[in-house]
């Protein structure tokens, strides 16, 4: 699949590494682009 | 240094996912097909410790302050000016984004983005039944409805 998912407030690193293990459990999103997206 | 993380964690899953990352809002949201909003504004601790703390002084009873009563409502008020920012963004860049928003008060800033951003796609969810069949419902039930429950929380996944 070729969709774009930002994920807003990923300089946390609550959110951002444990929400790449999310969607590793999805095959469907496989290929997906995703963007990292923060103030700095 | 999360990118540098994610990346690394990317190459263990075969690159399934490319990964990049921006500070620029515009160059984000374009194209983009789900939008997963999980901010926080402010300084998060701190004001988080007096959302608690200071209408206790005033006698209330609540536990958290984090999504009900007065702290809670302190909570909306710095909150959701900054998300319906975003999401006029999203919908004035790529309204056919879906956005799921992750951030609390999930109940407060969702009522907010239905009232003022009425088109846009938008899901509220919560992450901590994520949390809840991984750590904790281990001690309290028995392995087979665990299972079960990891069955449930994998079809979630595959859903959104």
């Amino acid at each position: 699949m070729d969709s774009k998912i930002v994920l807003i407030g990923a300089g946390s690193p609550a959110f951002g590494p444990p929400t790449l293990i999310d969607l590793n459990r999805s095959e469907i999103l496989a290929g997906s682009t995703i963007t990292l997206l923060d103030i700095d | 240094m999360v990118y540098e993380v994610v990346s690394e964690d990317n190459k263990k899953i075969g690159n399934k996912f490319t990964i990049e990352c921006t500070s620029n809002r515009e160059k984000a949201l374009k194209g983009a097909d789900f939008i997963i909003n999980s901010t926080e504004h402010g300084d998060r601790f701190e004001l988080r410790w007096q959302d608690n703390t200071i209408p206790r002084k005033h006698g209330t009873t609540e536990r958290m302050g984090e999504n009900g009563g007065a702290g809670g409502f302190f909570h909306s008020a710095r909150q959701i000016p900054e998300i319906i920012k975003i999401a006029k963004d999203v919908q004035r860049i790529y309204p056919d984004a879906f956005f799921i928003n992750y951030s609390n008060p999930v109940s407060r800033i969702c009522l907010a983005l239905k009232r003022v951003v009425p088109k846009l796609k938008m899901l509220g969810l919560c992450h901590q039944i994520g949390l809840l069949t991984s750590y904790h419902l281990q001690a309290m039930i028995n392995r087979d409805l665990l299972e079960f429950w990891n069955l449930i929380n994998i079809c979630m996944v595959d859903i959104v």
